[in-house]
């Protein structure tokens, strides 16, 4: 991955059995951001599968394990939907590839984190996969709502999970940034899972750490919502990280669904009165 | 704060609108720099060749540019001094990296455990990442050597049976709270004394534990659930009804069945209940709806399910979730839909 670089794209997408279309629009840029030597960060965004990975290890090492498992995912994702078993296999031959990076570096520390959304049918329904392993993020936008809906692998998410501290606390805590689960290290990558219906208008952000420590939610919340497209979005996101900061490698990664004809009914329950 | 390149670069001025103190350097399409610059930001430039600094402007663009002094009063001390190496602006794209000298770096960490809290201040001026594991998370690291307490795969055995106890009090927060109270036998018939606490929302952080029914009890049969569309989908995973569910965290990997209802009157909420089979007992639980869920088990009269909580229901058992959309739990017929 070049130290800059930037995707935009979109998809009109079939549904099966004549459920009518999906039109989705994405835009991903990435930053080297202005405190870091390189850009350890790499994405992939082509429909069906949107992903961010924040590679850790010295030198080459982390910019290579981003690479390999956005690779795999690519490799392994083709056609208009994907699979749950292909992207657990995707991540499964990364690991593989990371342990062989590794080696010729002689580094053990070598590894990624993972996180993305893949366009899947449950039950004749489309649905994101929300996949993640470490600290990047996945957050959805829908109504003007925003919501993370993927949970950090890190350890100060586990205090936040035991009460010890509050998330607000977690984002100045001195461990902050030490994650507990990434693609690599020898390690069997499992991704937590989650399961989100697709409901037209809504926009979903993926992004590494670069942009969640610089820039709090409220702000993400308001530029996500605020821009024109996903383009806009993800040039805004990108450009407030640096603004705050930039010091790590920043990338944001945003989806927009243009168009569902099988939209999901996401309008307030009513009182039942029978 | 001062930049310096060690060759010359063409520099471009925007303006930042985001923040009025900042500063940013970065590519530009055309194969200069680009500075963004805030509105209380002041610049002056040093051009090849010249020894004195030049005050420069937003949308200026400034060849031969050797160095840069940004006045940003944003509390940079200004003893700052970025050394621009590998700036190139001749179009290969590499603007960065900037080095810069006298501050921190907030870098990710990934250690071991034991290194953790050392290496953290040490990160602050090693760029190396850790992958740490602190001796709470100890157990929630998905290691194929671990022990079986493990919490990922769906192929594990499970400590407890399911006529036996909880969790053992040292199981990972992952687990979440065992579904079966420690004292329930595992007959649906009894179902009616079963009433776990599961104040919990559909999504976010919730712990669901999701197995293979077969995993904790043996050769145990298949149940299912009936739909009013007369779809019928077996419980050999977490099943998800709603006008639209969603599935909480999934930590084993397996896929649950989501299963969306029509609505008209919206009665149902989105992501309405949860039905899973553990071992020979089916497990129903609200998950915070609006209406709650009416159970009506065989022979007894119907009683709300409050919003978020669970109760074991036996074969035959209705379960109202408004709008007319009853389901029933059924012995197995086939395959799914």
């Amino acid at each position: 991955m070049s130290v800059a670089a930037s995707t935009v794209g979109a998809a009109t997408i079939a549904l099966p059995d004549g459920g009518g279309h999906l039109g989705l629009s994405w835009a991903a840029q990435t930053n080297t951001g202005l405190k870091r030597a390189g850009n350890q960060d790499s994405y992939l965004a082509a429909a069906p599968v949107f992903a961010v990975a924040d590679g850790m290890g010295g030198h080459a090492a982390g910019d290579e394990a981003s690479a390999a498992v956005v690779a795999r995912l690519a490799e392994n994702i083709s056609g208009d939907f994907a699979s749950t078993d292909e992207i657990a296999q995707a991540l499964r031959q990364a690991s593989d590839d990371i342990g062989a990076i590794a080696g010729i570096h002689d580094r053990a520390g070598s590894g990624t984190t993972v996180t993305g959304i893949a366009l899947t049918m449950q039950g004749q329904k489309p649905y994101w996969a929300v996949f993640n392993i470490g600290d990047s993020r996945v957050y959805s936008l829908v109504d003007g709502v925003l919501t993370q809906l993927t949970v950090d692998h890190s350890a100060v998410q586990a205090m936040v999970d035991s009460g010890r501290i509050t998330a607000i606390e977690a984002e100045s805590h001195p461990n902050r940034n030490i994650i507990t689960r990434a693609v690599g290290f020898g390690k069997n990558p499992v991704p937590d899972l989650w399961f989100i219906p697709v409901s037209q208008g809504s926009r979903l952000l993926i992004c590494s750490d670069g942009l969640t420590k610089e820039v709090d939610v409220d702000l993400i919340r308001l530029l996500l919502s605020e821009a024109t497209d996903a383009d806009d979005a993800a040039g805004l996101l990108l450009e407030a990280a640096l603004a705050a900061g930039g010091r790590d490698n920043v990338t944001t990664l945003v989806v927009e669904v243009v168009r569902s004809d099988d939209d999901a009914d996401a309008d307030t329950t009513l009182p039942r009165f029978d | 704060m001062r930049v310096e390149w060690h060759m010359p670069v063409t520099l471009h001025i925007h303006p930042d609108v985001i923040d009025p103190k900042a500063s940013q350097l970065r590519r530009s399409a055309d194969g200069v720099v680009q500075l963004l610059v805030g509105a209380e930001v002041s610049v002056k430039v040093w051009l090849r060749h010249t020894g004195m600094p030049v005050s420069a402007h937003v949308g200026e663009v400034i060849g031969g540019v050797t160095s840069m002094e940004l006045d940003d009063t944003a509390g940079i001390d200004d003893d700052t001094v970025l050394h621009a190496d590998g700036i190139v602006a001749a179009g290969d794209a590499v603007i960065q990296p900037l080095m810069r000298t006298g501050n921190d770096v907030d870098d990710t960490i990934i250690g071991q455990p034991a290194l953790a809290g050392a290496e953290i201040r040490q990160a602050d001026i090693d760029d190396q990442t850790i992958l740490g594991q602190p001796a709470a998370m100890a157990d929630v690291i998905d290691d194929p050597d671990a022990s079986a307490d493990t919490v990922i795969g769906p192929g594990r055995s499970r400590p407890e049976s399911p006529t036996g106890g909880a969790a053992p009090a040292s199981a990972p927060v992952v687990t979440g709270t065992p579904l079966l109270p420690p004292a329930l036998p595992a007959i649906p018939s009894i179902s009616a004394s079963a009433h776990v606490n599961a104040g919990v929302s559909p999504t976010g952080s919730r712990r669901t534990r999701i197995e293979p029914a077969g995993a904790s009890g043996g050769a145990t049969s298949i149940l299912a659930v009936s739909f009013p569309d007369g779809r019928t989908v077996a419980l050999d995973r977490a099943v998800y009804v709603g006008r639209s569910p969603k599935s909480p965290r999934i930590t084993s990997g397996l896929v649950p069945e989501l299963v969306a209802v029509p609505s008209p009157r919206r009665e149902v909420s989105s992501t309405h209940v949860e039905i899973q089979q553990e071992g020979r007992a089916v497990v129903v639980r609200d998950l915070g709806s609006t209406n709650g869920t009416r159970v009506r088990a065989p022979g007894a009269a119907p009683s709300l399910l409050s919003p978020g909580a669970s109760r074991v229901v036996a074969v035959g058992t209705l379960l109202d979730l408004g709008d007319d959309v009853v389901l029933e739990i059924v012995e197995r017929s086939g395959a799914s839909w």
